[in-house]
């Protein structure tokens, strides 16, 4: 195997990666805020791409303004999430919220296809995609290897959002709110930090970030009513791999994440590809084994 | 106190004695239903395909009902959803097959499962018309009382062949994902390419159903790709999209041939310009208006889709629905040669002797030896193009 394949299976990895970090910075922010881990993170991500679809084929409206309705609509999703499901059950515990969070993500899956007996709706119930963002330029060669214009798109987003996630928890006062709600809420709360609301937000921005994920993934790939499941289980491992609880980590092992995966359908012969989902539960067995805390460490792991 | 509460309760027990004692008598005025058990996946990863065939059954039994149902019978659907988990699926026929008012099965639509269910319609002798389509250890095990309304492979197999032959490919590679049903068209494709002399070779690089990115599979295959013809891109539609999307952002430009999987409006939705010059097989149902008048399915499916069309939405008939569509006339074919109240095997019998029923997905003739009933012929050719099907006659 040539040097050359192994630097595109790599380049490949890195703008599957971008998909991964994106998924996970949603699960490290309501981490950071609250200690909960949200299964339904990939649920938020679907609905970016599903409802911006539902607003250009059934209202008509320009992609834009579709995708950031799409985005407003999701964050009201994530808002509803932590106001019916989470709220309610907050004495029970961190692992009881986590299961309301898994519940959710369930309803949330299922919702689409009773919607889509409604006239003209029909659509929710098939797979879909949605126009790439630029259709100036197809697609660019980098070592041999073409990747498209929209997968580019993907990586400047995670490292935007990833800029504008650790400026907003480092250098805000309600990032640093927010974060500190998590590490001592009865000391939070003692300063004049309104702990519930500071869940609220984290929610609001995971929304918002999982959101423009699945926007930007949707035109890579398909994306159907019940792809946030697969979407969420790889971002979480990609969260815990690059360092749980890290804004840092969770791009970090997105990239790392999706680079692995690349080589190993690249480099297994025949069962490399065959089982291409398989190596990423195989790399959370092993991370968790050999190194919880993760490439970049981590905090919240002992 | 004891004495009055105890006539009070009898007294609602007499009445409502009276009430359903009423029902029943009404109910026995009619005749009795034939109740067929209906096993699919209805919530779950392929909920929203399965929303075709169920609408699809719906309608029909409907219609038939409306006519006074078969021979003044009533045609009784009965749901069961089995979630796509196997054990509940093979709970579910168990549960159909124990009741011993359910005379057949119209069975799922999950090819993995096959294998388990097929088996047990044949010990508790329940007829069962199977919507997906038969495998290659199906058919090794000769079932008898399930038959398959699907295209099978070796079917798919050889029109695909024939497109190849009619556009001079001599040499094709197969690129094929692990649903068994697409394996056993791979490997027919290059059993029977022999025997026409065409060399067909079977990539060790494969992808699953569910994935969402075969770039790296294709930079491995690209240059081995330039010694040959044609791809055989040997999957369902929507993964497939996918795969003429990768293929096409690295600049791979090999003719594209597909398979029956391909057939559906949501893979021109997905691929766009990707799938764009795909020539594929398919049910008729996707260019029902582009048919020969002269073709006796033509009737058929214009009919049904103008029905499917006015019942549900505007939701076009095509060849899930049309499974469903020839699950429930052939069965109600069988029901009126089997006799008045028949039971499971003179049903099985009368299913079996089906001879030239026409169809939605096809002409079905059931043989003691051959359970799948049809030839390659209930495949049409067709090309997307314009983004959308465009079917093929080849010059004879």
């Amino acid at each position: 195997m040539s040097g050359i394949f192994i630097i595109q299976f790599v380049v490949v990895g890195i703008s599957m990666g971008a998909v991964y970090a994106l998924i996970a910075l949603g699960f490290t922010t309501i981490f950071r805020a609250s200690n909960i881990v949200n299964f339904a993170q990939g649920e938020f991500v679907m609905l970016g791409g599903l409802l911006t679809n539902f607003f250009l084929l059934t209202c008509g409206f320009a992609y834009p303004l579709s995708a950031v309705l799409a985005i407003m609509g999701v964050v009201l999703v994530g808002i509803g999430l932590q106001v019916l499901v989470i709220h309610p059950i907050r004495q029970a515990g961190v692992l009881i919220m986590i299961m309301g969070t898994l519940g959710a993500s369930m309803v949330i899956s299922n919702i689409p296809v009773p919607i889509s007996y409604l006239p003209k709706l029909g659509y929710l119930r098939d797979p879909f995609v949605l126009p790439p963002i630029t259709t100036a330029i197809e697609s660019v060669a980098i070592a041999g290897a073409r990747i498209s214009t929209q997968r580019l798109w993907a990586i400047v987003a995670s490292l935007v959002i990833l800029g504008v996630l650790y400026y907003f928890s480092n250098y805000t006062r309600t990032g640093k709110a927010m974060e500190s709600s998590a590490t001592d809420p009865l000391a939070a709360q003692l300063v004049g930090i309104r702990v519930e609301r500071m869940v609220q937000y984290s929610f609001a921005i995971s929304a918002a970030v999982g959101a423009i994920g699945g926007i930007l993934i949707t035109p890579i790939f398909n994306m159907a009513f019940n792809s946030g499941a697969l979407l969420g289980l790889k971002g979480f491992v990609a969260a815990v791999l690059g360092g749980w609880g890290k804004i840092s980590g969770a791009v970090l092992g997105g990239f790392v994440l999706g680079v692995v995966e690349s080589l190993c359908v690249g480099l297994i012969p025949e069962y490399g590809s065959r089982y291409q989902q398989m190596w990423a539960f195989i790399i959370l067995i092993a991370i968790l084994y050999f190194r919880p805390k993760g490439i970049l460490g981590s905090d919240a792991v002992e | 106190m004891k004495l009055r509460q105890l006539m009070k309760i009898a007294g609602i027990f007499l009445i409502a004695l009276t009430f359903f004692a009423g029902a029943s008598s009404m109910a026995l005025a009619a005749k009795a239903p034939y109740k067929v058990g209906v096993n699919l996946a209805l919530t779950g990863p392929i909920s929203g395909l399965m929303t075709y065939i169920k609408n699809g059954l719906v309608l029909e039994q409907d219609r038939i009902n409306a006519q006074g149902g078969i021979d003044g019978h009533h045609l009784e659907l009965i749901f069961e959803d089995n979630g796509l988990d196997i054990t509940k699926a093979a709970n579910i026929h168990r549960k159909f097959a124990r009741n011993k008012e359910i005379k057949a099965i119209i069975g799922p639509l999950f090819s993995t499962a096959t294998p388990t269910l097929t088996p047990i319609a044949d010990r508790e002798k329940i007829p069962e018309i199977v919507l997906c389509p038969s495998s290659p250890t199906e058919r090794k095990r000769k079932p008898k009382w399930a038959f398959y309304i699907a295209h099978g492979d070796p079917i798919v197999a050889a029109r695909v062949l024939d497109l190849a032959e009619a556009r001079g490919y001599k040499k094709i590679f197969i690129f094929h994902d692990q649903d068994p049903c697409y394996i056993g068209i791979a490997n027919n494709m290059k059993a029977l390419g022999e025997k026409k002399g065409i060399e067909v070779h079977i990539s060790k690089e494969t992808f699953q159903t569910a994935d969402t990115d075969m770039t790296p599979q294709i930079l491995k295959i690209k240059d081995q790709l330039k010694d040959y013809d044609a791809l055989f891109l040997d999957t369902n539609g929507a993964t497939g999209s996918v795969v003429m999307r990768n293929l096409r952002t690295q600049g791979v430009d090999i003719p594209v041939l597909a398979p029956h999987g391909w057939g559906f409006g949501f893979t021109l939705g997905m691929g766009k310009e990707a799938v764009e010059g795909v020539e594929l097989v398919s049910g008729k149902a996707c260019v029902t208006a582009q048919l020969d008048d002269t073709d006796p399915q033509k009737e058929v499916i214009a009919d049904f889709d103008k029905r499917m069309k006015a019942r549900w939405n505007g939701m076009p008939a095509e060849q899930l629905s049309g499974h469903s569509y020839d699950a429930i006339w052939i069965l109600h074919d069988a029901f009126k040669r089997a006799g008045d109240n028949p039971t499971r095997a003179q049903l099985r019998d009368a299913i079996e002797k089906t001879k030239n029923y026409v169809g939605v997905t096809g002409i079905y003739t059931y043989t003691p030896t051959d359970h799948e009933g049809l030839t390659k012929d209930a495949l049409e050719l067709m090309v997307i193009k314009d983004n959308k099907f465009k079917r093929i006659k080849l010059e004879k």
